[in-house]
């Protein structure tokens, strides 16, 4: 298998944009994310969370499962808040540790150019957070936003034997 | 410029020491250095009239002359260290310098010297011998300096103690450079024990599927054909490239290794190593990331593959349980950086240092020579590049490697982008 990370970060934008759509009803989603559209960002963020996700998982059996920490409570969403995933894995490789910076850094491009000019200057939109078996069971860190009470942390991907 | 040298002299002449260490630090190793030593011992120590320096043979219980100063070297008689009658034996034996004073030149010399050196001495003439053994803090000795001279007070205490420092710093470095010496052997050693092995390897398969398509008995399929050509192929390739990593190390001894830069597009070379390095497994799963709008840079194109090659070999091999590869090629701060990430065994932190030398390996037991690296090294570094690693045991291996961008490839940072290639022309 060989998975050219550009084609697949566009596949995942438009996939995320196709997604939002059909959620609002076939109204043109890109220019509602233009506009800040909170119901629309929701949507399109959690989509290309799945998407994102889903493409670590495929590609690592270290990847256990995927969540996407929810925005704070007071905190509104605009298309320049940051998307935090948190990967719990078996363990932290190399490899992964190499394709997550890729995503992150190939998605930034993307969606810069896709939501233009309102994120021309994002310097961050997704940041991904590797917790081990270790840092899950003692909820060390982002580990402890998955049980949250207050604000829990949403699965968007699993692997089938979890 | 002229008052700046008299001065360095006349430091070095107050300290004798620091010539003599620097002279040994110039020093390229120790069987072209040995036979200097007595030379420079005598420059320091201009009333010396002849040195010699002994080196213990282990086998032979004796102290072997390996340089002379003031005499022939083939003139110097061996000394059993045991000899307490001579001041060698007995400064070896005891482990500290012994002073002598002799009265007739002639008759002591001639325990050291071969009677022809020793014609010249006059009847009577007073003779001051010295002698310092070498040898390490833990009490290691490896052999005698041993210094004659005609002069009066030649050894005076303040020139007994240089000579006493000089056979300490003689010590280490010798010791230092026995043990290189031991270390290359064993490695060399090694190599050949390896080398036989990789060869016969691919060259039994060769032989076994070539005679087994001649022989008139069996009736093979064409299928059946076809699968014993792919193997003869496939292994006459394993050959190929160890015949040729052992010519480009040969290069890099010599200085021949030679790279011809030439304006490339890198995200061709990256995917075509990559779909390459897919054929050669099924267990691992390949993820490509290249900015879009790749600059055209100036590099090596065949060399520049070679190392990707390597890196991705070396990425297969050392995680035989499979699993994803990353590779990632990025413009940062004028440099491209590549990257071949992995998810196997890793590198433990003392192995991480010594990967680029030449035939270390960290696992014996899988194939390779260990001259992979190395090799991968002087090409990075020939077309002006770093190379290096990152790794945890058990958490899978990081490498990297720069290019540099010439300043007509330089495009600004903001306008990077990272996308991966797809439709480029070739190179």
């Amino acid at each position: 298998m060989y998975s050219k990370l550009v084609e697949r970060v566009t596949n995942m934008l438009e996939d995320s944009l196709r997604y939002s759509e059909e959620k609002l009803g076939e109204i043109n989603a890109l220019e509602l994310l233009k506009k800040n559209d909170t119901e629309a960002l929701g949507y399109f963020r959690y989509s290309l969370a799945m998407q994102a996700g889903n493409f670590l998982g495929e590609n690592s059996e270290h990847v256990l499962e995927v969540f996407v920490c929810p925005e704070e409570a007071d905190e509104e969403i605009t298309a320049t808040l940051p998307l935090t995933l948190v990967v719990r894995v078996e363990k932290h490789t190399a490899a992964l540790a190499s394709i997550a910076e890729a995503l992150q850094n190939v998605l930034l491009e993307e969606y810069r150019k896709l939501l233009s000019p309102l994120a021309d200057n994002l310097a961050l939109f997704l940041k991904v957070y590797f917790v081990d078996e270790d840092d899950f069971l003692r909820r060390k860190g982002l580990a402890a936003a998955v049980g949250s009470l207050y604000a829990p942390a949403l699965r968007v991907w699993r692997r089938s034997f979890v | 410029m002229g008052h700046r040298h008299k001065k360095r002299c006349s430091l070095f002449k107050r300290y004798p020491v620091a010539l003599f260490y620097r002279k040994l630090l110039e020093a390229f190793d120790l069987d072209g250095f040995l036979p200097q030593v007595a030379f420079l011992l005598r420059e320091a120590v201009p009333e010396i009239d002849a040195a010699v320096v002994y080196l213990y043979d282990n086998a032979g219980k004796r102290l072997v002359p390996v340089s002379a100063c003031g005499c022939e070297l083939k003139d110097v008689r061996e000394v059993h260290f045991e000899t307490e009658t001579s001041l060698v034996g007995k400064a070896f034996s005891r482990g500290r310098p012994f002073l002598q004073r002799e009265q007739e030149a002639a008759k002591v010399l001639a325990q050291y010297f071969k009677p022809a050196s020793c014609a010249h001495f006059r009847p009577g003439q007073i003779v001051s011998l010295f002698c310092v053994p070498m040898d390490l803090s833990d009490g290691t000795r490896f052999g005698c300096l041993l210094f004659f001279s005609a002069a009066k007070n030649t050894f005076s205490p303040r020139r007994a103690a240089f000579l006493k420092r000089a056979a300490k710093i003689m010590g280490l470095f010798i010791y230092k450079a026995q043990t290189l010496k031991q270390s290359q052997e064993k490695k060399y050693s090694s190599l050949v024990c390896t080398l036989s092995h990789e060869l016969r390897t691919p060259l039994t398969c060769i032989k076994g599927y070539a005679t087994t398509l001649l022989s008139r008995e069996g009736q093979w399929s064409r299928d059946e054909e076809q699968e014993f050509l792919k193997i003869i192929d496939a292994e006459a390739d394993t050959m190929k490239e160890l015949i040729n990593d052992l010519m480009d190390s040969s290069m890099i001894e010599s200085g021949l290794l030679s790279v011809h830069k030439e304006p490339v597009l890198l995200p061709r070379i990256i995917s075509k190593a990559v779909d390459d390095a897919r054929l050669r497994t099924t267990k691992h799963k390949f993820v490509v990331s290249i900015p879009r709008d790749f600059p055209v840079i100036e590099a090596d194109p065949v060399r520049t593959r070679q190392v990707l090659d390597n890196l991705l070999e070396n990425a297969i091999k050392y995680s035989p349980e499979g699993g994803l590869i990353v590779v990632q090629c990025r413009i940062d701060r004028g440099e491209v950086i590549l990257s071949v990430a992995d998810e196997g065994m890793g590198i433990a932190p003392e192995h991480l240092n010594r990967l680029f030398e030449k035939f270390y390996r960290v696992k014996s037991d899988l194939a390779g020579t260990g001259l992979g690296l190395p090799v991968a090294c002087e090409i990075v570094e020939k077309q002006g590049g770093r190379i290096w690693a990152k790794s945890t045991p058990g958490k899978g291996s990081t490498f990297y490697f720069t290019l540099p961008l010439t300043p007509m490839d330089q495009v600004p940072e903001e306008e990077e982008c990272p996308v991966e290639e797809t439709n480029h022309p070739g190179c």
